[in-house]
C-alpha cells in the first residue's frame, strides 16, 4: 500500500534538512517513539508505539537510510515487528524537500506491507493512522523548528 | 499472562477501577468485539472491568422526551422490543442485521458504539434518529449527540474512564416515516458496504418538512449532509428531487476502499441506497 504525505514548514530547507538528521532532535518529534539507537550512520534501531482505537501496538525495528542527497533527498528502508501481537512491517521510505515561497515543502512517498494479525484492518485504517501521525509530526517539527529560531 | 476479570457492581465502581487502573483496563460488556482482540492478542490488558453485573442498564423505556435504551441491552433484545419496534420499525431492523443471532443475544448498544466499528449497522440509523448519548466518568454525567460521538477508525469522544450508559432518541412527530437500507456486498449475513438511515417527516401537503440521512460503512464515520438534507425542504420528494439529493451525497463523501468495496464501487451504491431509503420514507404507509 501506498501513502502519499506532504507539508510544509516555515524554515529554509538546510533547517529542515539539519533537524532531520539530528537523531536527538528527529525524536522528539516523531510520535510514539520509545528509543533510538544510532547502530552506525547508516543504520538505527528504534521502538515504536502506534495507537489505533483500543490497540496499541509496539514495533522495534531497524532503519537503513539507502540514500541520502543532503539537503534535498533521502530514502530508508525500516523492517519492524511486534511480536506481541505476531505482526511484521517493511516500509520503504523516499522523502524530498523543496524550497516553496513558504519555507520548505517536505514529501514523502511511503510503501507500506503491513504483515500478521494487524494487516487484517486494511489500507483505508493504516492511511488514516499515517495522515494522523504525520499531522502530529509536522506540528512537532514545527515547534522544534520555531525552538531554533527565537 | 493473567488477566484480573473484575465485576463491578455498579456504574460508578466500573468508573473508579477505570480510573484506577488506566490503561491496564478495557471494559468487555457482551464481549464479541473484546474477547476477538484478546484471543488474537490485538489487546493484553492486565484487567477487564466486567459490565455484566450491574443491574439496571439493559431498559427500553419510552419517555416524553424519547425512547431511551440502557446501553447494556442486547441487539438482540431491542431488536425483539414491542416498544422499539413501535417507536421506530428501522431502527428495530437495523439491529436485526448485526452479525447473526448469537452475536446479537450477547453484543450490547453500548459496546456496538464504543467500539466504533465503521462497518457496523446501528451507527447511521440512530445518527439518522438524532441519537444522544449519554455518558458517566468517575465524578462526570454529560450528554452528547451521537453525531460528535466518532472522531475516526475505532476512535471516539469517551476519555478512559467513560462508559456509555444510555442511548436517547428523541420523540418523532407521528407523521415522520424512517427507514434503514444497508448494502452487503459478500454475503447477505455480512458486515454493510454501505447502510443508510433515512429519517422524513411530512406537513399535510405531503411537502417534506424534516430530512435526516446518514450515510455509514462506507465512510470512516458516519455522516450527515445538512446541504443536501436542505434541498428537500418544504418540497415533494419527486423522483428528479430524490435523485438530486442522491447524487449530492455520492458525490459530495469521501467513501473508502477495503475488502467490501472499493471507493468507486461504494460511490455507486452510496447514490443507490440513498435513493431508495429516500423513496421508502416517501412512499411508505401512503
Amino acid at each position: 500500500m501506498q501513502i502519499l504525505e506532504s507539508f510544509t514548514l516555515a524554515a529554509p530547507r538546510e533547517k529542515v534538512w539539519d533537524l532531520l538528521f539530528d537523531i536527538p532532535r528527529l525524536s522528539q518529534c516523531v510520535p510514539g517513539i520509545e528509543s533510538v539507537e544510532v547502530l552506525d550512520e547508516k543504520t538505527y534501531r528504534g521502538k515504536l508505539v502506534v495507537r489505533v482505537g483500543p490497540i496499541k501496538t509496539r514495533f522495534s525495528g531497524i532503519v537503513t537510510l539507502t540514500e541520502v542527497v543532503p539537503p534535498s533527498r533521502f530514502a530508508s528502508t525500516v523492517e519492524g515487528d511486534d511480536k506481541g501481537n505476531a505482526s511484521a512491517v517493511k516500509i520503504f521510505f523516499n522523502g524530498t524537500l523543496t524550497t516553496v515561497e513558504a519555507g520548505t515543502e517536505a514529501a514523502f512517498q511511503v510503501e507500506v506491507n503491513l504483515r500478521g494479525r494487524l494487516a487484517q484492518f486494511g489500507d483505508p485504517v493504516i492511511k488514516a493512522t499515517a495522515k494522523k501521525l504525520t499531522a502530529e509530526f509536522a506540528k512537532n517539527l514545527r515547534a522544534q523548528l520555531e525552538h531554533s529560531f527565537p | 499472562m493473567s488477566i484480573h476479570f473484575l465485576e463491578p457492581a455498579d456504574i460508578s465502581a466500573a468508573t473508579a477501577l477505570l480510573a484506577e487502573y488506566g490503561d491496564e483496563a478495557k471494559i468487555i460488556a457482551g464481549g464479541t468485539s473484546v474477547v476477538l482482540m484478546l484471543r488474537q492478542k490485538l489487546i493484553a490488558p492486565s484487567v477487564l472491568v466486567s459490565l455484566g453485573s450491574l443491574i439496571g442498564w439493559d431498559f427500553i423505556r419510552l419517555d416524553s422526551d424519547g425512547l431511551h435504551i440502557g446501553a447494556l441491552t442486547r441487539l438482540g433484545d431491542a431488536e425483539r422490543s414491542p416498544v422499539l419496534s413501535q417507536v421506530c420499525p428501522a431502527l428495530a431492523q437495523a439491529f436485526s442485521l448485526v452479525g447473526n443471532v448469537r452475536v446479537r443475544n450477547q453484543a450490547t448498544l453500548g459496546g456496538n458504539l464504543s467500539a466504533a466499528d465503521y462497518a457496523a449497522d446501528p451507527p447511521a440509523m440512530l445518527m439518522a434518529l438524532d441519537a444522544r448519548l449519554r455518558l458517566i466518568g468517575p465524578d462526570t454525567a454529560r450528554e452528547i449527540p451521537l453525531s460528535e460521538f466518532f472522531l475516526g477508525f475505532y476512535t471516539t469522544v469517551l476519555e478512559p474512564t467513560e462508559i456509555i450508559s444510555e442511548i436517547i432518541i428523541p420523540p418523532l412527530p407521528e407523521s415522520a416515516r424512517a427507514a434503514y437500507l444497508r448494502y452487503t456486498s459478500a454475503s447477505a449475513v455480512g458486515r454493510p458496504c454501505v447502510a443508510v438511515g433515512a429519517v422524513a417527516d411530512f406537513d399535510t401537503d405531503g411537502k417534506c418538512q424534516d430530512l435526516r440521512i446518514a450515510v455509514g460503512a462506507a465512510v470512516e464515520t458516519p455522516q450527515r449532509l445538512a446541504r443536501a438534507e436542505a434541498l428537500a425542504s418544504a418540497q415533494t420528494l419527486s423522483d428528479e428531487l430524490v435523485a438530486a439529493i442522491a447524487e449530492e451525497y455520492a458525490q459530495t463523501l469521501d467513501p473508502l476502499s477495503d475488502v467490501r468495496g472499493s471507493a468507486w464501487y461504494r460511490r455507486e451504491m452510496i447514490r443507490v441506497l440513498v435513493k431508495r431509503a429516500l423513496m421508502e420514507v416517501r412512499d411508505r404507509h401512503r
